[in-house]
């Protein structure tokens, strides 16, 4: 009781201490266990980004080749 | 907290090379714009030619100047798929090239060329309200 404040002070910088290693460890155990999923994910949206643009310039392509051709024979008919 | 968990996630994203992802996904959006614009100018030219039942008599584009611009669209289409091989050839890791942008520059300087060629019809004036053709004379300019 001759120094109530010190005590409590030393006995919250410990409990401070404890509570930081112990948010350490499950942040730790979190990034352990949440790192390959968020890896998984990124390689989802990134595949999946990638594939439907590949299918959309599929489509592109297609149809800048159809109207290209269609495009050149009535140059071609007009020309002889 | 909030800031961390941004930082943390913006590392993530960069580290996997989503950064580079956003250039090469913005670069397919780009020639598929420039390739609607194109399509939609192909499809309104089209109607517009003397003798089409949609043509008006006034207002409509002689077959010399429709084949004049023809070859314009011949020239675009071409710079559509040479983009779109230059896209597909490009590994996905490596960074997106910038000839695609370039390709995609002059597909739209082609579709402002038809523009300006085509006759003052309602039909044009559809196609100007466009959001490719807006996006397009946006690019440009």
């Amino acid at each position: 009781m001759a120094n109530p404040k010190k005590d409590l002070s030393v006995a919250g910088i410990d409990l401070n201490f404890a509570f930081l290693a112990q948010l350490f460890m499950w942040g730790k155990s979190i990034v352990k266990i949440g790192a390959p999923l968020i890896e998984d994910l990124i390689a989802v949206f990134k595949s999946h980004n990638v594939e439907s643009d590949r299918a959309m310039l599929l489509e592109v392509a297609a149809d800048a080749q159809r109207r290209q051709e269609a495009r050149q024979a009535k140059i071609d008919e007009a020309e002889g | 907290m909030k800031s961390l968990t941004a930082f943390v996630l913006a590392l993530a994203l960069v580290s996997q090379g989503c950064a580079t992802g956003g250039v090469r996904h913005s670069a397919a959006v780009g020639i598929k714009t420039a390739q609607t614009a194109l399509a939609l100018a192909d499809e309104v030219e089209a109607s517009l030619v003397c003798g089409q039942p949609t043509a008006v008599e006034g207002y409509c584009i002689s077959k010399t100047k429709d084949i004049e611009l023809s070859k314009k669209f011949v020239l675009g289409f071409k710079y559509v798929r040479e983009a779109v091989d230059l896209y597909n050839k490009t590994p996905e890791t490596a960074p997106t090239p910038a000839e695609i942008g370039i390709l995609a520059q002059k597909v739209a300087a082609i579709v402002l060329e038809i523009l300006a060629d085509l006759p003052d019809t309602k039909e044009k004036a559809k196609l100007e309200s466009t959001d490719q053709i807006k996006a397009i004379k946006k690019g440009v300019q």
